[in-house]
Formats: structure tokens, sequence, C-alpha cells
């Protein structure tokens, strides 16, 4: 009796407990009509610029820096800081800067800003991991308030594209790191820097008045926190199979292709992919656009060149074909005919263990098993991966070059000098040619002669099937209700909510005290 | 104890230095802006140069002055502000956590124990079962769709609103409370199958057991048989699962961390082993075994006090 007298107690003490939090649960509070929330998977690891490596750090400091030079939607460079620039000689780069650009304490940016936050990159004491970037610069010379030479030890046409590095105040760039409390010169000032939240205000220029940036690391919960109205956009790391999601609650998806290219790698050195010919019927073997297709709801840009076509540098050639019967004949041609068993050779393939990459390599393994290719798949966490991939431990991988603009990229991944651990030659790429092409390159300042050579060496890049050419990752984001307008930046930063537009509605009641 | 600690502390640091790929190598990956020479001074800033033995002798020295040294990410803050900042969080949801697991578990285990095989045992045996098997990620969707984004009863992560910092104290104690209200729920729901379990088990044994019975016929009320004597008994394994809770204190869970975004302590690990970042990896793994061994040495002093057969030396 006593018993069962407890045991009412508990079923009643349980639905009370249920009706407390329920009760809690009732507040509703709400977001500043001219504030966006954006939801970003990985905090920023600094805002320092001298620091600023990952992705994150990047794409959040230039909100907050000016820079001499900024790259266009086609990575081309474009002014910023800089008004103007010239090359005195092959040594030296005479840059003038604009004379309007005030950091966020109301003091003009001079000359001796630029100087100071470059040669605190240059400085071993600084240890900032970009010095080997400008390890070709000489000196800085200022020489008047808006005026700065760059000498370099050795001609360097690709320098200007180096200069997108955020300036710091002269005081600043001579402490060490600043991580957190950084000031800049650019449209947004920081405002607060959490773990879980970073804050910006609007100085100058268009833009939303304040943008929260929350770092929500799980996708799901991330679509869930748009859905629910407490983000108002979303941008990278959206997983395909969200987007059924998004659709069904009229949520908008834009995408715009990135420069971050992925491709399947080669191990050069060994047979069979030492063959030109068998790495080509691998490349025609893979259905790139069904894959594209099924799995990242057809959002990749299908890419044949590691840099963009439309960079000023870039080129356009014919794309590789999709034609397993034609790939059958060319391995045939290579001596490779298939064995009893229907298997001409077998290949390892390590990939990383991103469920996406995963997904790529089992379905490039379905197509490679059609023509006679046995694949096994060795996915790996992300370390135990890259060292093997740097150590030339592989026969076939699939990888990303991300953030790719500047074109001295193919000196780094084709010249015979890099490869690891001096570069990323992974494949063991040898040719005589390409590497005379690529020195003449770094050497030229005629910027026509230069993009010539360049485009000959990606020509020869895709002739001989160095990798199999995949696609151009899509920056994609997804707005909520509030967003009338916003177009990804290529580079998948942030730069588009400068010009962002908001509806003209009412914003989503998020919270009651911030109504008040 | 300090030979223990010595021992895991060492032991530990040749692991994370056995896996693959160095820090280094790892902060860098595809940015084709990083030049190996740059590669090669940052491990020479992080000491990667040197030999391990020497890295580890390093390592210790730092830490009998109390100095867990830097992170090797780019912020290069101090391990331990990194750890200090994140330590209240997950330090605070798991005793939340805990305590609901003590406070649903216990009655649900000496309900359960009550009337064996009786309707209240077996629907707990069964909502235990599932709660065992139910992988918390699942949950914590299916209770972000449900309570958030269906009734919009509760935000979805994070632990404030925006907006938090200007409320007065006891709205921000309320917001807190209400995105507090999934992770512990999520966090707790293990531990309320696993100590119900206990619970139950411990009370059928104390209810069959000869003392018991003794009371009986000594003409002990039965609830005074059942809730005073034999739960006393019964709860003397719970001393030993909270002293081996008190590591998992400041663990964390990836998993509730992860899909909550609550930055704590078990993000901050999972986060540096993927980085290699070795100082905060050992960092938090020297305050783990601390705790751990602190932890035992609590349960074995609490279980002398609270069982008298232990103190004299008469447990089996």
């Amino acid at each position: 009796m006593r018993a069962s007298s407890w045991n009412a107690s508990c079923v009643r003490g349980l639905a009370l407990g249920c009706a407390l939090v329920a009760v809690g649960c009732s507040a509703q509070g709400a977001a500043s009509p001219d504030t966006v929330r954006i939801g970003i998977a990985t905090a920023p690891a600094t805002l320092d610029p001298r620091f600023a490596l990952d992705a994150a750090s990047v794409r959040l400091a230039e909100l907050m820096h000016c820079a001499l030079v900024r790259m266009d939607r086609r990575f081309a460079p474009m002014p910023e800081l800089a008004a103007s620039w010239h090359w005195q000689d092959p040594y030296t780069l005479v840059v003038r800067l604009r004379p309007d650009f005030r950091f966020h304490n109301g003091r003009l940016v001079r000359a001796e800003d630029v100087a100071a936050t470059l040669r605190s990159i240059l400085d071993a004491k600084t240890k900032s991991p970009l010095f080997a970037l400008f390890r070709n610069l000489q000196a800085v010379q200022v020489r008047g308030k808006r005026l700065l030479m760059l000498r370099l030890r050795k001609p360097e046409p690709g320098l200007v594209r180096k200069l997108g590095i955020g300036i710091l105040p002269r005081e600043l760039a001579q402490e060490g790191a600043h991580a957190r409390k950084t000031l800049g010169c650019g449209p947004y000032r920081l405002v607060h820097f959490g773990e879980d939240k970073i804050v910006f205000a609007r100085v100058q220029g268009s833009g939303p008045k304040r943008l929260v940036f929350f770092v929500v690391r799980d996708a799901t919960t991330r679509a869930l926190k748009l859905a629910r109205g407490e983000l108002d956009l979303i941008q990278g790391d959206v997983p395909a199979y969200l987007l059924p999601f998004f659709r069904r609650r009229g949520l908008r998806v834009v995408a715009a292709p990135s420069n971050t290219f992925t491709y399947i790698g080669f191990n050069l050195r060994k047979p069979p992919l030492a063959d030109r010919r068998v790495r080509k019927a691998l490349a025609m073997a893979i259905p790139r656009r069904a894959i594209a297709k099924a799995l990242f709801g057809g959002l990749p840009k299908l890419a044949e060149t590691v840099l963009p076509q439309e960079h000023p540098d870039g080129v356009q050639v014919p794309p590789v074909p999709y034609d397993p019967q034609r790939a059958e004949r060319l391995l045939d041609e290579a001596g490779w005919p298939r064995g009893k068993d229907g298997v001409r050779f077998r290949l390892v393939y390590r990939t990383s263990t991103n469920l996406e990459r995963i997904a790529l390599a089992e379905a490039v393994q379905a197509a490679w098993r059609r023509i006679g290719v046995a694949v096994k798949l060795e996915p790996l966490e992300w370390g135990a991966f890259y060292a093997r991939i740097r150590s030339g431990d592989f026969a076939v991988y699939s990888l990303s070059w991300v953030g790719v603009a500047d074109p001295e990229i193919y000196f780094w991944i084709l010249h015979s000098s890099m490869v690891p651990p001096a570069g990323a030659n992974r494949g063991g790429y040898r040719n005589p040619q390409v590497d005379a092409w690529l020195e003449e390159a770094k050497r030229t300042l005629d910027a026509r002669k230069r993009r010539a050579l360049y485009q000959k060496v990606a020509r020869k890049m895709h002739e001989d099937f160095v990798y199999a050419p995949l696609w151009r990752e899509p920056v994609v984001a997804v707005l909520g209700p509030r967003i009338a307008h916003y177009t990804p930046w290529p580079d998948g930063g942030f730069r588009g909510l400068l010009t962002l537009r908001l509806q003209s509605a009412p914003p989503f009641q998020e919270s009651r005290a911030a109504a008040r | 104890m300090p030979l223990v600690l010595l021992g895991i502390t060492a032991v530990s640091f040749a692991v994370v230095h056995l896996a693959p790929g160095d820090p280094a190598a790892v902060a860098v990956q595809m940015n084709p802006r990083i030049t190996p020479e740059a590669v090669e001074k940052l491990r020479a800033y992080y000491g990667l140069d040197q030999p391990l033995w020497k890295q580890y002798l390093i390592w210790l020295d730092k830490l009998v002055h109390l100095d867990f040294g830097e992170s090797f990410a780019p912020d290069h803050r101090p391990v331990w502000d990194k750890i200090a900042e994140r330590l209240p969080i997950t330090i605070g949801i798991n005793l939340l956590a805990m305590l609901l697991i003590f406070v649903l578990g216990v009655p649900i285990g000496v309900a359960a124990a009550a009337r064996p095989q009786g309707w209240l045992d077996r629907a707990t045996t069964v909502l235990v079962f599932v709660g065992f098997a139910m992988p918390s990620f699942w949950l914590a969707l299916l209770l972000m769709q449900w309570l958030g984004v269906h009734l919009k009863l509760l935000p979805i992560s994070g632990l404030h609103a925006l907006g938090a910092a200007s409320m007065p104290a006891w709205e921000r104690a309320v917001d807190l409370a209400r995105h507090l209200v999934m992770p512990v729920l999520v966090a707790a729901v293990g531990g309320v199958a696993g100590i119900s379990r206990f619970m139950r088990t411990g009370m059928l044994e104390a209810l069959a057991a000869d003392y018991t019975r003794t009371m009986r016929a000594f003409g002990a009320p039965e609830w005074r048989v059942r809730y005073v004597y034999a739960l006393k008994n019964a709860l003397l394994p719970i001393i030993t699962i909270l002293g081996l809770s008190v590591p998992g204190l400041i663990g964390g869970s990836v998993i509730v961390e992860q899909v909550f975004s609550i930055p704590g302590m078990g993000l901050l690990f999972y986060q540096a082993v993927l980085m290699r970042d070795y100082p905060v990896v050992m960092g938090i793994t020297v305050i783990g075994a601390v705790l751990t061994l602190v932890g035992n040495l609590l349960a074995d002093l609490a279980y002398a006090w609270a069982d008298p057969r232990v103190r004299k030396g008469l447990a089996a």
C-alpha cells in the first residue's frame, strides 16, 4: 500500500517537474532591426591579421581591417587602402595610400602603419606564420604620410596579390599578437569576441549596423536555428542533405562557385599511374556531373584547372568528358587488360573521415569498378591522412586547394623542386618544360607575358592529368526571411554582407529583453 | 599518487605525439599561402624539432611551476586561460545533469524495486533501455526540432540570448535556465537510466537480505524497512559512482557541446586533439588525471565513513 503511494508520489513529482520546466520555458525574448545574425561553423582563432591563417579568422578579420588591396569577384587585385601602385623598377613597388581611411579610434591611416605591419610580420620575434610570404621583401621605406616603397631582393611580379593583409596601427603592430583586442580600419569595429559569439558594429560604408556571428558547430543545429529565426543567415558548411529541409521551410539557398578546387590526386611515381593514359582513363571514368548532383545537390561547378577560368590568369581548356568506353580502351592500350576476375589493377584511395569525402570516394570507387579498376578505400583521421599525403604514401587521394587566387600556386604544386617537404608537388610530377615556364613566370613583370606562361602551364597540367579535376566547391548561404538580398563572395568571405539588404518586414521576435 | 600522475602524463605525452601529423602541418593544411619554410619555423617555434624526451622534460618543468604553457592555436593564449573560461560552463552543466540523474534515477529505481515485475517496474525498464539505447545526438536533434522549432518553447543552442548582457539579473538567470534545459536533459538521460538500474538492483538485494527479514520479524513498519534500512544500504554503491563521476565533471561531453554549441571542455579537448594542440591536450589530461585520483580517494574515504564494515576491516 505504502509502496504504491510512493509510486504515485514519484509520478506526481515527475509531472510537477515537467510543468515547472514548461512554465520556465514560456519566456520569449528580440533582435534589433538592423542587426544581422550569422551562423558560422568554427570560431576564429584570432582577428590579428598577422596570425590569421584559418578560414574563419581570415574571413572575419577582413571585415574589421583594411588592406592595401582586395581581390574582386574574379580574383583580380583591386585597390582598397592603396590609391595606386606602380613598379619603379623590377625591385621596387611604389604604393600611394588613399587619404580618407581611418582606424576605428579616429586616427588617419598613414604609410608608417603599413610599414610597421609589414615589418612586424618580417620580424622573427613576432613569429607570424605569414613571414615566409614576404621573405623576399628587403625593406619597407616610408616616403611621406601616404607614400610607401617596397624593395625586393629579387623581382616578384605577384607581390601585389600578397598585399591583402590587414593593416594595424603602428603602436599595435610593434607589440605582440592581439588575437581578441585589435584595432582595424575596415568597415566594422570589433565589439565583442567570445568563444560562442563575435559582434561587430558598422563604422563606415554600407551594410547592416551590427553583425553578430554565432559559432554553431553542428550543421543541423545551424539549420534548426535558422528555421526557428534565431539566425538570419548561415554560410559555409551546408551539407547537401539539408537542402530539402531548407526548401520545405521556404528558406532561400544561394550559391556561388568558390575558388576552392577539388580534385583527385595521383601518385605519378609508380605504375600504373605513372602512365598518362591510365590517369586520363581514370579521369574520364568519373561521372562528375552525376556525382555532384547526387551528393551535393548539383551545387558544385565542374572545373578543369586549379585557377578559376574567369581569373585574370585563368584559361579555358576542353572539359574532361565522361566516357567509360574510351577509358576502357585507353587502359587496354596502356597494357592493363582485364584479368579473369575482371580487374585490371588495384589502387588504394586515401581520404579523410569527412562524411562528404567518404561519399565522394565511394562514388569514384563505384565508377572505377565499372572500368575494371578495384579501389580500396582508406579513410583516415585528418592528421594521419595529411601526414601520409605529405610523405607520398598514397596511390590516389582526394583533396581541395582552398582559396586559390595566386597563379604562383602552379609553381608550388608542379615544379620539380617542390616535391614534399619542400612544396606540394605531391604526385612527383616532373616536366623540364613546365619547370622552365614556371621559373620564367616568376621573373616576368609583363602581366600579359606572365598570363600566357601560366596558361601554358595550366593547359599542360590538364593534358598530363596530374590531377583528375572535379569541381569548384560552392559557397552556399541560406537566407532567413529577414534577408531580402545577399550574394556570397566567391572566396567564402563575408564581404557580401556589405551589400546585404534586409526586408522591410519587422524582424523576428527573439528575446523580450532586447525588444525593450 | 604523484608517481601515478607522473606515469599518466608520460604515457599520455607519448601517445599524443605518436599520432601522425604535427600541429604546424595541421594548422596550415591546404593553405597555398604558407610555405614549407614557414611550417619549419612554426615547428621550431613550438619546440617540435627537439627530441620527444626533451619536449616532455620541458613540459614537465613548466608543469612543476604550474604553467600549462601556451596553446599552439593561432591565438597563442595560455592553456590555463582557455581551460579556465570553459571550466565553469562544463562543471555547471555536469553538476545539474548529475543532480537530475540522482533526483530522477534514485526514485525510479526504488519505485521499480518496490513491486518487481509490476507495471511501474516494467514501464521503467522499457524507458530505461530506450534511454540507454538512444543516441544522445539524435535525442538532442529531436528535442530541438520539437521544443525549439515546432513549439518555440526553448532556444536551440548556446547559453545566452542575443542581448542577454543588457538584461536584469533575474531575466538573465531565466534566459540561462532556458538555454540549459535541453543540454542538461540530454546529458542526464543515459545517467538516469544507469542509476535507476543500479538502485533497482541494490534495493532488491537489500530487501532480500537477512537484516531486512530480521527487521520485519522485529515488527518494524514496512515503509521503515524499505525507505530507511534497505534504501540506506542500497545507496552505498552510489558513493563509488559519485567518486568516479568527479573527473567527468570537467570532461564534458563532446556530443552535447557540439550539438548545442556550448563552449565546454569536451569540445576544447576534441578540437585540441584534431589540431594536435599538445599543450591543451596535456593540460586537460593532467587536470582529468588529478581529479580521477582525487575522486577515487574521496570515494574510498566516503565508503569507509558510510559503511562500518569497511571502516573496521570486516568487508569481504
